[in-house]
């Protein structure tokens, strides 16, 4: 996982829960040297260690816990590439363009990413089905995303998960509803 | 504490900082990156247009030596079709003779009388001996001409219809026959292992093999015209070494000056007089090998004339 993923939860721990926290998380999870720099992958098990234990210390559970951090990973990517965000002027829109703008400009600006294959299309006027398929699994990180994207229109939203690989599904559906 | 955090938000900035230089560099870079691929596909297109040209170029140069080799066979074709005439009227002497005696129109003594006149001017046995000569010379003749021709033909297909696999030793003869007239002052020694076989463009290859005999052609003429007397010397040989074809061309010409060894392969390079040579002979060969993936490089023997050596990965 690349460090722009690792910065937004060190930004996260020390907004809501101190430096001290975060050192601690540090000190447990992490070799002694470990600086987090956006274009530079860290291993996955890495972010895994440092979830788990946030879940822990906020007393959520781990789905819950990925939720939210999507929903705070999106305003933090919307801050830190503005100019690919900014292309977009709806919600609607930018679900419609996560795998053929967002992520096909992240393929550019990093090294060889791990994106995950998402697939959107409208359903009807306020409903849109996306398809998350991805082998980290991270489907809940995804709806946080999606949260923090409503958010960040100022849209209210509705997901529903209808199919999800944690449950045997070769792959995870979203339902959402906004307006 | 308080200090600690000024500290690390400073730390933090700085981060922000050199990751918005980072990206805003990235950015450039791939868009730089987009042209290059860019401008590399149009010099590829343009490679493969100067291919084109060339081979239409050398077909030119190329005709005038042909038209010789086809005159040759075509010559002593219409020879032997003008004694063929003069033949086939004193066959019809005899048949109708022949003819004649079995319907009962001459007597049996009219008939040897005028078949001995007959034998006297055309022998019948050295008529048959010389017909099977004219038509066996008639036969080659055509053989001759419709090598030549396909040789042609294949030589300017185009490229892409001929991806195919080839053995080596196909290559060079192909490319000796078709410099036959070119070649013939001096003396080739081809050396090739068989089942080499190579994929790609055989036409191409071909060419590229055309334009470097030229070239070595070219070198012992040059020698020759200051010394009459000497012996030019082409040799060509084709082995396996790991997985790859290595093919030796190696004249005894005039060789290289250190200086050009490098230039050789630019395109219109050429240190024959202005008008004649347009430079782009070895840079096409450069082109051809690398897009079969292969390398070429020239080099001065240790007593005289040019080596060329090229490599080319075998199909398996
Ligand atoms: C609602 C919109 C978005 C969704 C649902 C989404 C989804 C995801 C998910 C689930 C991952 C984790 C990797 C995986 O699951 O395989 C991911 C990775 C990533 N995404 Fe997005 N994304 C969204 C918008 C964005 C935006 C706006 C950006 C930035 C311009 C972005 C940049 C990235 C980056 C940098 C990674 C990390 C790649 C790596 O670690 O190698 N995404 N995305
Ligand atoms: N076998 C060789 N011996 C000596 N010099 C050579 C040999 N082959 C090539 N060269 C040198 O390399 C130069 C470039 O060769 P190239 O085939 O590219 O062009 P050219 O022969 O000059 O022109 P063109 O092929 O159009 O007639 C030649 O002018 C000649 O100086
Ligand atoms: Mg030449
Ligand atoms: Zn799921």
């Amino acid at each position: 996982m690349k460090g722009v993923i690792f910065r937004c939860l060190e930004e996260l721990v020390i907004e809501t829960k101190g430096m001290d926290l975060w050192e601690e998380l540090l000190e447990q999870h992490c070799p002694s040297d470990r600086v987090y720099i956006s274009a530079q992958s860290y291993p996955d098990e890495e972010l895994v260690a440092l979830a788990t234990s946030v879940s822990k210390t906020l007393n959520l559970s781990m789905p819950e816990t990925l939720k939210a951090f999507g929903t705070y990973l999106f305003s933090f990517l919307a801050k830190k590439h503005t100019s690919i965000v900014n292309e977009f002027h709806s919600f609607e829109h930018l679900i419609l363009s996560i795998d053929k703008v967002i992520h096909s400009e992240v393929q550019k600006l990093y090294d060889e990413p791990n994106l995950p294959v998402i697939d959107a299309s409208v359903l009807d006027s306020e409903t849109i089905k996306l398809i998350y398929n991805s082998p980290r699994q991270l489907c809940f990180c995804a709806e946080g995303l999606i949260y923090g994207c409503a958010q960040h229109f100022n849209e209210s939203v509705d997901i529903q998960q209808t199919t999800c690989s944690h449950h045997g599904d070769s792959m995870c559906t979203f339902i959402i509803k906004h307006g | 504490m308080q200090n600690y955090y000024k500290a690390y938000m400073r730390e933090k900035q700085a981060r922000d900082k050199l990751e918005e230089l980072l990206e805003e560099k990235t950015t450039k870079l791939y868009a730089l990156n987009v042209e290059l691929e860019k401008k590399l596909e149009l010099l590829e297109r343009q490679q493969v247009a100067v291919v084109q040209s060339e081979k239409m170029a050398t077909l030119g140069t190329l005709s005038a030596g042909v038209a010789h080799e086809i005159n040759n066979p075509l010559a002593y074709l219409t020879c032997n079709i003008d004694t063929l005439a003069v033949y086939s009227k004193d066959m019809n002497d005899y048949l109708s003779l022949t003819s004649k005696y079995i319907k009962d129109e001459v007597s049996r003594d009219e008939f040897f009388e005028q078949f001995h006149k007959l034998q006297k001017t055309t022998d019948i046995a050295e008529l048959i001996e010389d017909l099977s000569d004219i038509s066996q010379d008639c036969k080659e003749g055509c053989e001759r001409i419709s090598a030549i021709v396909k040789n042609l033909l294949d030589f300017a297909k185009p490229k892409s219809d001929s991806l195919l696999e080839f053995e080596v030793s196909d290559v060079i003869e192909h490319a000796t026959q078709l410099l036959e007239n070119k070649l013939k002052l001096l003396q080739l020694d081809v050396t090739c292992e068989q089942n080499l076989l190579l994929k790609g463009s055989k036409p191409n290859l071909t060419q590229a093999l055309i334009n470097t005999l030229v070239n070595a052609a070219q070198s012992c003429a040059k020698v020759k015209n200051a010394d009459p007397s000497f012996r030019g010397t082409i040799q060509i040989s084709a082995y396996k070494s790991n997985d790859k074809a290595i093919i030796r061309i190696k004249d005894n010409g005039a060789g290289l000056e250190e200086a050009d060894i490098n230039r050789v392969f630019d395109p219109f390079y050429s240190t024959k007089p202005l008008g004649e040579g347009t430079g782009m002979g070895l840079a096409v060969v450069y082109g051809i090998i690398s897009n079969h993936h292969g390398t070429v490089s020239i080099s001065n023997n240790p007593d005289s004339g040019v080596t060329l050596n090229l490599e080319l990965p075998l199909t398996i």
